[in-house]
């Protein structure tokens, strides 16, 4: 009889792993799948995917057949046509109170890499220092100031408010924050949200004794934060930092809403696919070249980067 | 004598000292709580009762409007009701298949079960290359690739599933499901973690298969977790877009959601409305209060339902 069940358990045991097997197969098949018939069709030229009909096939590099995608593939055409035609022209006309104010953009491959770059640099150290910032004061300094702030920010996750952005965009307008790197910055000064909770966490299970000792010694409570503190917690706050930097370089859509004369590749990218009034990026190729060349970067930060992007990251805290 | 002064009196300097310090620095998470959070969210409410008038010389001008937003936005809502029934389809698909796929995949990894390292990178994916890359190469799938595949297979279609609509919302739900593991996979992975490993031991001891092991002691361990994540995923219900805005631009039709049209609108609109169609800021501020008034209580009352009524560890 036990040796029935035990066979028994072992038979479901395995029924349920095959199948949990063939579904994590299955996805990842139509990921890798994707990714490679985006490579592939990036290779292509246009004419041969269009007009050949060769939309799964590997591009045709016999240079000696009329339409073929040698130059696509060697010496990755669509990549440069990208590089070199990547244009984006916009006029923002706005009121700020009872002043008219016009915006303009005029920006090629460099000018959006250089807005990619303030965005998601700038915006990833933000975002993983002013969490800390605030759960470090909250953690340390009990004054009722910071018992508050939890409570508040633990209020803020819970509650859901549909619909600001109206009177989000008018205030950004009326103060000119709206559509300046600056403005952009301010706008995620919060130190709320889920990392708050990891960050407070982490700095309440860390030792006062240093502390104690550091004032002992004379220190200013500036050097005990940046010079004690922060460089213990210094993993966490790199890898909250990295998941950022992640999230903002594929963020398109808070750019095109608070930032539209400041384009970013990934808007570059979205508005190649969607608006863009050059016969050049008509084509599904090219198109996806722009995809590719966005999907680059990422990749090489997550190949050195992997086990920090993934580490454990709970709700209870990021495990080092 | 002399020394207990001054100890006392660099004592209150160094508290001082202190006070000073966090003050300063305490003071920028705050302001931004006040301007951004309290400031912006009272700003909604006041907006949503005034009404503006363009005037090219003088700018806008405002006035009070009573509740005649909020029965132009109740209107709204109401005519194009697809946009909730959309979100709540979407919100039932992340209840019924994401999630639970999630925990199950999440399990996999949890027991180190065959090349569980390599498929948590493949979970991972959808979060480092997001919505921009996957969603466009997915919209030129549907498009290119069926049509390829539908000509060889002799049929005459001549649009991508995005187009045709009844086809559209699947089409739509099964990039939602493929975007939807990523963070949550890390999440209950890292939770599962946790789990006492003697608990698993004394079960296997007992006979517990792998099913019973995850029903009958995971699930009930990481119960905190999923409620948090089921909370979140109710409570943006009507900010959900959906990867909307990737998958068809500005023109999702009757596949958009609540959330994909508040984007829109706002992205679009002015404090009078620009052109026909597009709501004013001052209605989409009503829209919006009306739609928080409805979402709040659903999601504070399921959290409490669900940490009452759920099951124990113990």
């Amino acid at each position: 009889m036990q040796k029935q069940n035990k066979i028994s358990k072992g038979v479901i045991t395995k029924i349920v792993m095959i199948v949990l097997f063939s579904a994590l197969v299955l996805y990842t098949l139509i990921i890798i799948g994707t990714l490679c018939w985006g490579l592939l069709t990036s290779l292509k030229n246009y004419r041969e995917f269009e007009n050949m009909g060769n939309v799964m096939g590997l591009p045709n590099l016999n240079a000696d057949e009329p339409v073929n995608s040698t130059a696509e593939f060697f010496q990755l055409a669509n990549y440069q046509i990208i590089w070199s035609n990547f244009n984006y022209k916009r006029t923002e006309p706005f009121y700020s109170g009872t002043m008219k104010i016009v915006h303009y953009c005029d920006a090629d491959f460099v000018t959006m890499l250089v807005n990619t770059l303030l965005y998601t640099v700038g915006g990833a150290v933000i975002y993983a220092f002013m969490p800390a910032l605030t759960a470090y004061l909250c953690a340390k300094y009990p004054y009722k100031l910071s018992k508050a702030l939890f409570v508040i920010y633990l209020m803020m996750m819970s509650m859901p408010i549909v619909g600001n952005y109206p009177t989000e965009l008018t205030f950004l307008r009326d103060t000119q924050l709206y559509d300046n790197i600056l403005g952009n910055y301010i706008q995620k000064m919060t130190g709320s949200g889920m990392y708050f909770f990891v960050y407070y966490a982490y700095f309440q299970g860390v030792s006062n004794t240093y502390r104690e000792a550091a004032e002992i010694d004379g220190a200013s409570q500036t050097t005990i934060m940046f010079g004690i503190y922060f460089p213990l917690a210094i993993k966490m706050i790199s890898t909250v930092f990295l998941i950022q930097f992640v999230n903002l370089w594929n963020d398109y859509q808070t750019p095109l809403m608070y930032l539209p004369t400041h384009p970013t590749l990934a808007f570059g990218v979205y508005y190649v696919s969607y608006q863009a009034l050059n016969p050049t990026f008509y084509h599904t190729p090219i198109r996806i070249a722009g995809c590719m060349m966005l999907a680059i970067p990422i990749i090489i930060i997550f190949v050195i980067f992997k086990d920090r992007l993934m580490g454990d990251v709970s709700l209870g805290g990021i495990k080092e | 004598m002399t020394t207990s002064v001054k100890t006392k009196k660099s004592m209150r300097a160094g508290s001082r000292n202190k006070l000073i310090f966090y003050s300063l620095f305490i003071s920028i998470p705050v302001l931004h709580f006040l301007i951004f959070y309290v400031y912006i969210n009272f700003g909604s409410i006041l907006l949503a009762f005034q009404s503006y008038a363009f005037d090219g010389l003088t700018g806008y001008t405002a006035s009070f409007a009573g509740f005649d937003n909020f029965v132009a936005a109740w209107t709204n809502i109401w005519q194009y009701s697809y946009r909730i029934t959309n979100a709540l389809i979407h919100l039932g698909v992340t209840v019924v298949i994401c999630m639970p796929l999630a925990l199950l995949f999440s399990f996999y990894l949890y027991k180190n079960y065959l090349m569980s390292g390599f498929f948590k990178v493949i979970l991972f994916m959808p979060q480092l290359l997001s919505g921009v890359i996957l969603g466009l190469l997915y919209r030129y799938i549907v498009t290119d690739v069926y049509l390829f595949f539908a000509k060889a297979a002799g049929s005459e279609e001549a649009m991508g599933l995005l187009s045709q609509p009844d086809k559209q919302l699947a089409t739509v739900i099964v990039f939602n499901v493929l975007m939807s593991f990523g963070v949550n996979i890390l999440t209950y992975t890292s939770t599962m973690s946790g789990i006492n490993g003697s608990l698993i031991e004394s079960a296997q001891l007992d006979g517990a298969n792998s099913m019973q092991e995850f029903i009958f002691i995971v699930l009930p361990m990481i119960y905190p977790t999923i409620v948090t994540l089921f909370i979140v995923g109710v409570s943006h219900v009507f900010t959900n877009q959906v990867n909307l805005y990737t998958l068809y631009g500005g023109n999702a039709g009757s596949n958009s959601t609540m959330g994909y049209f508040l984007y829109v609108q706002a992205k679009d609109s002015e404090l009078t409305a620009p052109r026909e169609g597009v709501l004013s800021y001052p209605v989409l501020s009503a829209m919006g209060l009306i739609l928080t008034a409805i979402i709040l209580p659903i999601s504070m009352g399921l959290r409490h339902v669900l940490n009452k009524y759920g099951p124990s560890a113990d």
